[in-house]
């Protein structure tokens, strides 16, 4: 569902980007994630933009703007610090503004990919903002998580399991993680990436694309 | 309060009908989607500084800020914006409108407030039919967040008194939760800070209602300058 907003402004210009939320608990991988998919987006020719809601600095934005992966411009970044919840789901005012703005400064962009401050497992995006949202957590954290049914790991539109690759180190058995967490997700998609490695990485562009770009 | 304002007030109250109320309360409350959650107003820096500690420090702030800085000036912005919107006067609106952002003393207090002023009327006129309001916003380039209540206020019919009340009670207390959260304080102290204030509020309305816009003016240098500070503070949790 798109924003009133974006709806007028749909009618005066044509096209509108389609908006992607990327959540998860701090140290998952989201910045990872969008690192990962940046030279992938690239090569398939989508136009993007990113805006990055950090906690409490600007850390993850200057991360992106100096990987010399991205046009520094392309990436916007809201301070989310006194409430990284509400300001992607109760008030996501700021958001939609950085989005609005990016899309005015960048006529063509197709896809901005909203990364949310880090938070909790109770974290969900509101549609108002994003048109599809992929959650993020990693091995490392547990593989007791998608037992937990936190409303972000079920609600999302796509699972990324990161870190894969710590399973052994951590003793978690990745099968059955992954295995519980399409369960509690009633079939929904559940993506495992090795961000480090690339692994995954173009499963998860595959899904964007399918899922809000349209291009299989 | 007084015995004499007594009667006033409740006279007020049964003019005020029922959806206006309801509207009053939402557009004020803190659940109302416009930001204001990532606002401090320079209290962040005020806390970094150590010029704000505890309960006290933070209420004697706040009050200087109600009684000598933006509360009063905002408050005069309001109640002048709300007259010329309900008299119609588009041209006075728009005068009223650009000296509200021309008092904006940093860089990202003008984010705060006009963001702030910007979401309030979007929301405001996606979920509410406020006849005129559209025509009044597009004479106007920006509108500050107290010029945007008065406006829709006024659009809305809501006695400009209760309005502005509301409203001033509002920014203290959204100034309230971003100290509670920084110095940090329990809840109960929160509280107690915003029922101290109450007499402050209530004073700074009562001279704003009758204020002329040569009567603005603010000397809260302190929090000025915070607010400016603040631009460079690195770890941080609000936007101002």
């Amino acid at each position: 569902m798109l924003h009133a907003l974006r709806q007028a402004k749909a009618q005066a210009t044509a096209t509108v980007a389609a908006r992607v939320g990327i959540g998860g608990p701090v140290g998952s991988g989201k910045t990872a994630l969008i690192e990962a998919l940046i030279p992938v987006l690239q090569r398939r020719g989508v136009d993007f933009a990113v805006v990055t809601n950090d906690l409490v600095t600007k850390e993850d934005a200057e991360r992106l703007r100096r990987s010399g992966l991205i046009d520094p411009d392309r990436v916007s970044a809201v301070e989310a610090g006194a409430c990284p919840h509400t300001v992607i789901r109760e008030d996501p005012t700021l958001n939609i503004a950085a989005g609005d703005e990016l899309e005015a400064r960048f006529p063509g962009v197709e896809l901005i990919l909203f990364e949310s401050g880090g938070d909790n497992l109770a974290s969900t995006f509101s549609l108002d903002l994003v048109d599809w949202w992929i959650f993020v957590i990693d091995v490392a954290g547990g593989d007791d998580i998608p037992r937990k049914r936190g409303p972000g790991l079920l609600r999302c539109d796509l699972l990324v399991v990161n870190k894969i690759d710590l399973a052994p180190h951590v003793g978690v058995d990745l099968d059955r993680m992954l295995a519980d967490a399409r369960q509690v997700r009633g079939g929904k998609p559940v993506i495992a990436t090795n961000l480090k490695a690339g692994t995954g990485v173009e499963a998860v562009a595959d899904a964007i694309s399918a899922a809000v770009l349209f291009r299989i | 309060m007084t015995a004499s304002e007594r009667p006033h007030v409740s006279a007020a109250m049964t003019e005020l009908d029922h959806p206006a109320l309801y509207r009053l309360m939402t557009w004020l409350s803190p659940a109302f989607p416009v930001g204001g959650f990532a606002y401090s107003s320079g209290i962040e820096w005020a806390v970094e500084a150590g010029d704000v500690d505890d309960a006290a420090s933070l209420r004697g702030w706040l009050s200087t800020m109600l009684t000598d800085g933006s509360g009063f000036c905002d408050a005069v912005f309001l109640v002048h914006a709300h007259r010329a919107m309900e008299l119609g006067d588009i041209d006075r609106l728009r005068e009223v409108a650009e000296l509200a952002a021309a008092f904006v003393p940093s860089r990202e207090r003008q984010l705060e407030t006009t963001a702030q002023g910007r979401a309030f009327i979007e929301i405001a006129r996606s979920a509410w039919n406020s006849p005129g309001l559209d025509d009044a916003v597009s004479q106007c380039e920006a509108m500050v967040y107290p010029v945007a209540v008065g406006v829709v206020g006024a659009a809305h019919g809501i006695q400009s008194s209760l309005l502005l009340h509301a409203y001033l009670h509002a920014v203290t207390s959204n100034w309230i939760s971003a100290g509670s959260r920084l110095i940090p304080l329990g809840q109960t102290d929160s509280q107690r800070v915003l029922a101290a204030l109450e007499p402050v509020v209530t004073a700074t309305a009562v001279r704003a209602i009758s204020a002329s816009l040569d009567d603005i003016g603010s000397a809260t240098f302190r929090a000025d300058l915070a607010s400016l500070r603040h631009e460079t503070q690195y770890t941080r949790l609000f936007r101002s």
